[in-house]
């Protein structure tokens, strides 16, 4: 497979997993035109790769672990905003999502990426563990305080729902 | 569990909002060719295809690593390459500016800056006033008057629609009157838009006493009248812009304007300034209940919404120019919107003006400062209402700005991409005698 084969048939998902890893749709486009980029002078390495696909991927994820923030070039949104269209039942979706996301966003890098390739990618422990370069055991460390994390800050409050018991005290 | 099923929900909402990959194809392909082309002596070689030594590689990084250094100061003299041209519109209009404006307009070619065409009005018409575009680039509405003079409006003008269709093979433009009525004095036109498909006209017009009532018609270019909204006996205060308007596929209208209301108790005003969305296949009637301010004036925290909110023609993204006022530095935004809750969603590009103190002109008459670049390596600066065309996903956008040459602010307009925080002029649009700000469309 040539370069401009891989890049054409595999931006598409590679966009939408930095979107996924980064929460911000330009900041995914800077990560993966750089690791593209660098890709493409190492390509006569990587092409000959069983997965030079996954390999790449890896590249974008470690560009996104160790992405510093260029504050003067990015502006990070308020919120990430995903597409959708005018009509109002789509508000309810959007504010579940955004609400989701922005726990998401409070993460450690490393935990959201393993929320990423976890939920997004459906890849199993062992992968993550592959791509991340640590344990599977350390795959699961992360994967359980990220969903800890998200589960009591998404939590409602119980007192708002509670419902009186008859006789109860 | 109920978690990890939302997680999964949001992930896949946010991989929908990943970036077109041609964007990052072409933007790539450009550092590739430079990285290639190397410094300016010696000719310039294609990337097209990919295939470069490895020696190029490394000199690939170097060049990505500058990139980065003068992300949003590219030189004022680098026009918009081909690649970047070529998701533009082939070809636009304009009123051409020759001692009086409007007294004829120009189609042009967007990738070389080639004149195509120019046009008077048909007699006994003298001037073009306003002009609309649709998305084939072929296809043209124009509003001509039968006397000379600004373009600004007034009330002493009649106006008469046109229809324009472009054959460029042929350098030629047919101008046939349109079958809808003429505006008089007493319906002033402000601005119009055509649908994406060129089937229908939505205008916009200044009704009422003292013009300050709000209609919005939409017309067939058959001449039937097909729907219209007024502002219903509240003020409404409209800025003549030819991104005044902007129609996307989805056949929402995004309409700039000013809403005037007396607040509950009747003891003061309620200003609502901003872009309103109006669906076009809705009810006709009241403006204000029929259609939404989605971005208003205060939209971004710490900025005013000053320029012309333009939808993107797949209808989710509004993009405007916002712009801070500060003491000793202006600050520019070119602020991207979502239109389906108008939340602020990332900024395409920021501007930074340091406001010179001890500047005499800035006593009384502060429209008079003279702006000074913050960073010599940022040559551009943005007026209000500057907007121009959007594409589909609002990740290229076409704007008016003004170039800073030197130290000190010696703007010219020109027109450019706006594309990934880089502004780059379109051929032949900078120091010209273009009139954008009244009327130029894709």
């Amino acid at each position: 497979m040539t370069f401009e084969e891989f890049a054409q048939t595999r931006l598409p998902a590679l966009l939408a997993f930095a979107t996924v890893l980064t929460g911000q749709r330009a900041t995914a486009e800077d990560i993966t035109q750089e690791v593209l980029i660098r890709a493409h002078g190492r390509w006569d390495q990587i092409a000959p790769l069983d997965r030079p696909d996954l390999y790449v991927r890896k590249m974008v994820l470690n560009e996104f672990l160790s992405w510093r923030r260029r504050s003067w070039r990015t502006v990070p949104a308020a919120n990430p905003v995903p597409a959708h269209d005018l009509t109002a039942d789509h508000a309810a979706a959007y504010d579940e999502h955004a609400a989701m996301l922005a726990q998401i966003g409070k993460l450690p890098r490393r935990q959201r990426a393993v929320l990423a390739l976890r939920y997004y990618e459906d890849r199993s422990d062992a992968e993550i563990a592959e791509l991340l370069g640590c344990a599977p055991a350390t795959v699961r460390a992360y994967a359980s305080r990220a969903l800890a994390a998200l589960r009591i800050e998404l939590r409602p409050d119980e007192s708002e729902f509670a419902t009186p018991v008859p006789g109860g005290i | 569990m109920r978690t990890e099923d939302d997680i999964r929900a949001a992930f896949r909402a946010l991989a929908k909002q990943a970036p077109d990959d041609n964007d990052v194809l072409t933007a790539m392909r450009e550092q590739l060719d430079k990285a290639i082309a190397g410094p300016p002596q010696g000719a310039r070689r294609s990337m097209g295809r990919w295939m470069a030594p490895l020696a190029a590689a490394a000199a690939v990084i170097a060049v990505t690593a500058s990139a980065v250094a003068i992300a949003d100061g590219p030189s004022p003299h680098q026009p918009a390459s081909g690649a970047l041209l070529k998701r533009l519109p082939r070809y636009y209009m304009t009123l051409l500016y020759t001692g009086a404006v409007g007294q004829r307009i120009v189609v042009k070619d967007t990738r070389t800056g080639a004149t195509i065409v120019t046009a008077r009005p048909p007699a006994p018409f003298h001037t073009f006033a306003a002009i609309a575009g649709a998305a084939d680039d072929r296809t043209f509405v124009l509003a001509a008057r039968p006397v000379a003079g600004s373009v600004m409006r007034n009330s002493q003008n009649i106006e008469k629609l046109f229809r324009a269709r472009l054959n460029p093979a042929k350098g030629t433009l047919t101008i046939t009157p349109l079958p809808i009525p003429e505006f008089t004095p007493a319906t002033l036109l402000y601005g119009m838009a055509l649908s994406p498909d060129g089937n229908e006209l939505a205008v916009e017009l200044a009704t009422g006493r003292y013009h300050y009532q709000l209609q919005i018609r939409i017309y067939s270019l058959a001449g039937k009248l097909l729907n219209s909204w007024e502002s219903n006996g509240a003020p409404a205060i409209l800025q003549p812009n030819p991104g005044n308007m902007s129609w996307a596929g989805t056949g929402v209208l995004a309409i700039n304007w000013m809403h005037i209301t007396r607040n509950a108790r009747n003891t003061g005003t309620v200003w609502q300034s901003g872009v309103w969305l109006l669906n076009t296949h809705a009810a006709g009637g009241n403006l204000a209940g029929q259609s939404r301010l989605i971005v208003p004036g205060n939209a971004l925290p710490g900025f005013y919404v000053v320029g012309d909110g333009v939808l993107s023609s797949n209808g989710e993204t509004i993009s405007a120019i916002c712009y801070d006022p500060g003491q000793t530095v202006d600050r520019w935004k070119v602020e991207e919107f979502s239109a389906a809750t108008g939340r602020p969603i990332r900024a395409l590009w920021r501007v930074r003006l340091r406001v010179p103190k001890q500047v005499p002109e800035r006593v009384g008459v502060p429209e008079r400062r003279v702006p000074v670049p913050e960073r010599v390596r940022i040559p551009y600066w943005l007026p209000g209402q500057a907007m121009m065309w959007s594409n589909a996903s609002g990740s290229v956008l076409v704007l008016q700005a003004n170039l800073i040459s030197g130290p000190i602010a010696n703007s010219h307009t020109a027109m450019g991409v706006l594309r990934g925080s880089h502004f780059r002029p379109i051929p032949g649009t900078l120091n010209t005698k273009l009139y954008y700000y009244d009327g130029l469309v894709f």
